[in-house]
C-alpha cells in the first residue's frame, strides 16, 4: 500500500535508486478447523528501509511501518543529508551527524492522532489506511523510539553496509531475531505445552 | 375356576409373549431399521459408505476391490481372514492382503488424498454462500502475486548501487519478510 501511494512512488522513482530485498519468508499461520476449512495468516511483516551512498554505505535508516506523509518527510530529510555527506562518506562527519541527531514526534503526526477514530477503518482506500489509527501510533513510536535506536546503532558502527546491519536491526529495534527459527514466539509456544517432546514438526 | 386360572395365566403369558419380537429377530434387519432410523437419513444416504470408500477403491484398483469382497471360502488358505463378520458374511482383515495394501498402496495415496472428496461434498453447501472456496483460501498466499507498488525498483541492492554510481541519486533499499510483490507479505 505504501509504495502504491503515487506521492510515495513518484518521489522514490526521482529522487532515489530503489531496490528491495527479502530477509526471510515471512512466517504464517495455518488453521486446519478439521471439516475442509483451513485459513492462513501472516504473522509479522516488519521493515526497514535504508538509505545508503552509492558505494552501498548505510547513511540512515527508518525501522517499522510509517505513515506516506512522514516517510515522504523523512526520506527528503535524507536525501538532503546524503547529498551533503557526498562519497565517499567521511567517518568523522557520519558520527556527529549520528550522536547529535535529535528525534522528535512529527507534529503532523500528533494532529492527526487526536482526529483519528479509534474505529477500525475498513482498509480498502490508501486514504483509509494512511490515517489508520494504529499507523499513526506505530509512526510516532517510530520516529521517537526506534530513531534513536538507529542513530545510536550507527554512530557505534560507522561506516557500514545495510547487510552487516540487518540483524542487529531486527532483533535490537524491531525485536525480532532473524536466528531464531520462532522469531522469538518459542517461549509462548512450547514453554507449557505438555506435547513439546512428542512434536514432530520442531527441527 | 382354579383350574381355569391355572391353565389360562400361562395362556395369556404365551399369547403376549408371542406377540413380542425374539431375540434372533432383533438381531434381524427389522429390528436395526427400528433402532437406527436417524443414522439412515438425509446426511448417511447422500453420503453413504459406498460413496466414501468408492474413491479409495477406485484407487486401490479393482483387483483389490474384488478380492476385500470376495467370499471367505474362495480365498486360498494364505488369504483367509482371520475374523469373518456373521452378519454379511465378508471379509473383514484378511491377514494376508492388509500388509501389501499398508505398504504400497496405502503410502502412496495419503489419508487426506482419500478423504477429500468427502469433506469437499460436506463442506460445500456452507462455503458457497459466506468465505469462497477451501481451495481458493488455502491456495491463496502461495499463488497471488501483485504488482510492487508504482516504484521503479532495480533488481537487487548491487544494481541499485551500480545505477547511483551513474545517476548520482542515493540508494534506497527496503527490507522485509517476505516478498513484496506477493500479495500477503
Amino acid at each position: 500500500v505504501l509504495f502504491s501511494d503515487n506521492k510515495v512512488s513518484s518521489y522514490i522513482n526521482e529522487n532515489f535508486e530503489p531496490a528491495w530485498q527479502s530477509v526471510r519468508a515471512v512466517p504464517t499461520i495455518n488453521i486446519d478447523f478439521g471439516n475442509g476449512e483451513k485459513v492462513t495468516r501472516t504473522l509479522h511483516g516488519n521493515i526497514v528501509t535504508y538509505v545508503c551512498s552509492p558505494s552501498g554505505i548505510v547513511i540512515d535508516s527508518l525501522p517499522g511501518l510509517y505513515q506516506p506523509a512522514v516517510y515522504v518527510e523523512q526520506l527528503e530529510r535524507f536525501h538532503k543529508v546524503a547529498s551533503k555527506m557526498g562519497d565517499p562518506i567521511d567517518k568523522d562527519g557520519f558520527t556527529n551527524y549520528h550522536l547529535h541527531a535529535k528525534v522528535a514526534k512529527p507534529l503532523s503526526m500528533v494532529a492527526a492522532r487526536s482526529k483519528a477514530s479509534t474505529d477500525m477503518p475498513d482498509l480498502k482506500s490508501p486514504e483509509e489506511v494512511a490515517n489508520w489509527k494504529q499507523l499513526i501510533e506505530e509512526t510516532i513510536y517510530g520516529e521517537t523510539v526506534r530513531r534513536k535506536q538507529v542513530h545510536a546503532m550507527l554512530a557505534n558502527h560507522g561506516l557500514v553496509r545495510p547487510d552487516e546491519l540487518t540483524k542487529e536491526m531486527y532483533r535490537e529495534v524491531l525485536h525480532c531475531d532473524l536466528d531464531d527459527p520462532y522469531l522469538g514466539l518459542g517461549q509462548a509456544l512450547f514453554a507449557n505445552y505438555p506435547f513439546k517432546d512428542d512434536d514432530s514438526t520442531r527441527q | 375356576m382354579k383350574a381355569l386360572r391355572k391353565v389360562g395365566a400361562p395362556l395369556l403369558a404365551t399369547v403376549i409373549f408371542a406377540q413380542l419380537p425374539t431375540y434372533s429377530q432383533n438381531n434381524s434387519n427389522q429390528y436395526r431399521r427400528a433402532v437406527r432410523p436417524s443414522i439412515e437419513t438425509n446426511a448417511y444416504r447422500s453420503f453413504g459408505k459406498g460413496m466414501v470408500e468408492r474413491p479409495l477403491e477406485s484407487r486401490l484398483g479393482a483387483p483389490v476391490s474384488s478380492t476385500w469382497k470376495r467370499p471367505v471360502s474362495s480365498l486360498s488358505s494364505s488369504a483367509r481372514p482371520t475374523y469373518v463378520s456373521r452378519a454379511s458374511n465378508r471379509v473383514e482383515a484378511p491377514v494376508a492382503i492388509k500388509p501389501s495394501i499398508e505398504t504400497s498402496a496405502y503410502k502412496i495415496f495419503s489419508k487426506r488424498a482419500i478423504e477429500h472428496p468427502l469433506e469437499t461434498r460436506l463442506s460445500a453447501p456452507a462455503t458457497s454462500t459466506s468465505y469462497g472456496t477451501p481451495a481458493a483460501r488455502t491456495t491463496r498466499l502461495a499463488t497471488r502475486k501483485c504488482k510492487p507498488g508504482d516504484v521503479n525498483w532495480h533488481n537487487n541492492f548491487e544494481t541499485a548501487c551500480q545505477a547511483s554510481v551513474l545517476s548520482g541519486k542515493p540508494v534506497l533499499l527496503f527490507q522485509m519478510m517476505g516478498n513484496l510483490d506477493d500479495k500477503f507479505c
